[in-house]
């Protein structure tokens, strides 16, 4: 017979395995908690203002225009007299609900395009990179105001938009890390136990630069924030009567300088919260994913 | 089963070559020859760089081969279209050198046994299980280290698992690619023991790289000494440590420590470093180093030539010298 039973009495050296070791889990920075707490309050306002506004954040005329906060409108009214507790509440959807879109379409396609162009190379690579750097070629944000100015407004246009000026980053960082994965050993392991080649890049390559990739992708999240509020602000993309933090902020600009500096601060401070909660918990990210970080 | 000689694996002038900058080459494997019958175990030894790990992945298409001819189990390998390798893989396993880096660090030893089972021969999960219970068995595991993720087994005991994975399609040939070098000393004894009773339960063909004389001496049947990618000398490992022929071999088995008290010997050493081998010169690779070198030996790369039965050498001059000990 070809393969004899296991012999159990052999080798007991090995067979005191050290204990069920778990997983030492990293305490929690305070970075990872601030930033994955702040998410969480923009997500419960986000979810919250689909049934409860404490007014109609589109209505205007609740209140007189340019009221200060006060018990009755708590953040203030705008020059409308529409609540600005209420359209900032909305405005969370807006942009929280764009820029994790946006971050997540260009995650997907970057990071599966970055694998192929990474794993295959050749001819792919050198086509897949020369793209990426004619478009890498514009500073984002004139890019951005281009497209959407040629592609007409909306929100599905301005996600669109986001995620296609993303994909360059997400293309280059997984590209970089499958290259740098694709002569380990159990690469050339995976294809001796049958994987195909696209079995090994996917299953085997880009699940272990996840790390990278996820502590990249909140901090770009960061950005595509700034740029959704700043093409509200331009007046891109959004009926300027939509509560988006940016078109809120270029509502209230007139009153800032007359003293009515709550219409632009609010939104502003939301934009500063979103953004910092991303970069907090990319940054927490990254310390957890590189090794040369964690202490 | 019948114990009748049966070729696993032979090659024939394989060859792998780098292009380098400036239009150049290297020539990491430059013409090797060899061929290894059923159960029994050819050792191939060198010095880092002189091409024993080219060979291996040439051997299973890890890496394309330039040129050459390899025949696994009387498959015609290099004709193969990339296509249809898992066809080899069924046959031909291999065991890598670092036991970290060869098993997916966010894989279970459950999953790392259960792939090629679904792969590879396409076994129900019910059957995947036995199998791999029966598998971390046989390599001296228990089925509770399944769970395990590889950062939590030791290194003698990933390696295990290492061999466990290239055994799980019951293959002809196993090529063993340094598989003790990056373990302790103290698991290398374990580790050889568990290949050696393996190899006789299963009747397995090891291709064994390794670069340390005293595991050859232990594991090997036949040994073939690499030298800056081509083979200076091979034969039964009793014959060639006895009477090395070639002045490289003399001089690989001088530089290794003799385990006995009061046993010296005379030292054939060799010149300077192992030179590069992007571009080389014709004849000889050892010419520059050699003590023996005569003026013939940079003219043309001296031929494998038999100085005994199944025991080769490419030096002329020991032969023709007559100063073999």
């Amino acid at each position: 017979m070809k393969r004899s039973a296991a012999d159990a009495t052999l080798d007991p050296a090995a067979l005191p395995a050290a204990p069920p070791a778990r997983r030492r889990r990293a305490p929690a920075s305070w970075s990872l908690r601030i930033g994955a707490g702040l998410l969480l309050f923009y997500a419960g306002v986000a979810l919250l203002s689909l049934v409860w506004t404490p007014y109609d954040p589109l209505a205007p005329g609740m209140g007189d225009g340019y009221l200060p906060p006060s018990r009755e409108f708590l953040l203030g009214t705008d020059r409308l007299g529409a609540d600005i507790l209420s359209r900032l509440m909305a405005g969370a959807r807006y942009d929280l609900g764009i820029t994790l879109v946006a971050v997540a379409i260009a995650l997907s396609i970057g990071s599966a395009l970055g694998t192929i162009a990474g794993y295959f190379g050749g001819v792919v690579d050198t086509v897949i990179s020369r793209l990426v750097e004619v478009f890498q070629a514009f500073p984002g944000l004139l890019f951005a105001m281009l497209i959407v100015q040629a592609v007409g407004p909306g929100v599905p246009n301005i996600i669109l938009v986001l995620s296609f000026i993303g994909i360059p980053d997400y293309l280059r960082l997984a590209r970089a890390e499958i290259r740098s994965r694709r002569a380990w050993p159990y690469a050339e392991a995976a294809r001796m136990v049958g994987n195909t080649p696209w079995l090994v890049a996917f299953r085997h390559l880009l699940p272990n630069s996840a790390g990278p990739l996820l502590a990249f992708t909140s901090i770009n999240a960061a950005f595509v924030a700034l740029v959704t509020a700043s093409l509200g602000f331009l007046g891109l993309g959004l009926d300027p009567n939509t509560p988006e933090w940016g078109s809120m902020i270029a509502r209230g600009q007139d009153g800032v300088m007359t003293g009515e500096w709550w219409v632009s601060f609010f939104p502003g401070l939301a934009i500063l919260g979103l953004t910092g909660a991303f970069y907090l918990l990319g940054d927490a990210l990254s310390d957890l994913t590189d090794p040369r970080r964690r202490r | 089963m019948n114990g009748a000689p049966y070729t696993v694996l032979r090659t024939r002038g394989l060859a792998k070559q780098y292009p380098v900058a400036g239009g150049r080459r290297l020539v990491a494997v430059d013409g090797v020859d060899l061929a290894l019958d059923a159960g029994r175990t050819l050792a191939l030894v060198g010095e880092s760089g002189s091409g024993k790990s080219t060979i291996a992945r040439c051997v299973v298409r890890l890496v394309e081969p330039s040129a050459g001819e390899v025949w696994i189990n009387g498959r015609a390998v290099h004709a193969m279209g990339r296509g249809s390798l898992p066809e080899l893989y069924r046959e031909a396993q291999m065991v890598f050198q670092d036991p970290n880096g060869s098993l997916n660090p966010r894989m279970t030893v459950r999953q790392v046994l259960h792939e090629p089972l679904r792969l590879h021969l396409k076994l129900d999960r019910e059957r995947r299980e036995a199998r791999a219970r029966q598998l971390v068995e046989q390599v001296g595991l228990t089925p509770a280290h399944l769970d395990r993720y590889p950062h939590e087994l030791s290194g003698g005991q990933r390696q295990r698992i290492g061999i466990a994975r290239a055994l799980a399609v019951e293959p002809d040939l196993l090529i063993l690619d340094e598989p003790t070098s990056s373990l302790d000393v103290s698991v290398r004894g374990d580790i050889l023991a568990l290949l050696l009773r393996l190899q006789r339960e299963m009747r397995l063909a090891y291709l064994f790289i390794t670069h340390d004389l005293q595991v050859v001496r232990h594991v090997a049947d036949d040994v073939a000494v690499m030298y800056l990618g081509g083979i200076v000398e091979s034969g039964p490992v009793a014959e060639v440590f006895a009477r090395p022929a070639h002045p490289y071999t003399r001089a690989l088995l001088s530089a290794a420590p003799v385990p006995e008290w009061g046993v010296t010997r005379t030292r054939l050493r060799l010149a300077g470093e192992i030179p590069s081998p992007i571009d080389p010169p014709p004849g000889c690779r050892l010419v520059g180093r050699c003590p023996l070198a005569q003026p013939g030996c940079s003219a043309a790369r001296p031929p494998l030539v038999e100085v005994s039965p199944g025991h080769l050498s490419a030096c002329p001059v020991t032969l023709t010298a007559g100063d073999r000990p």
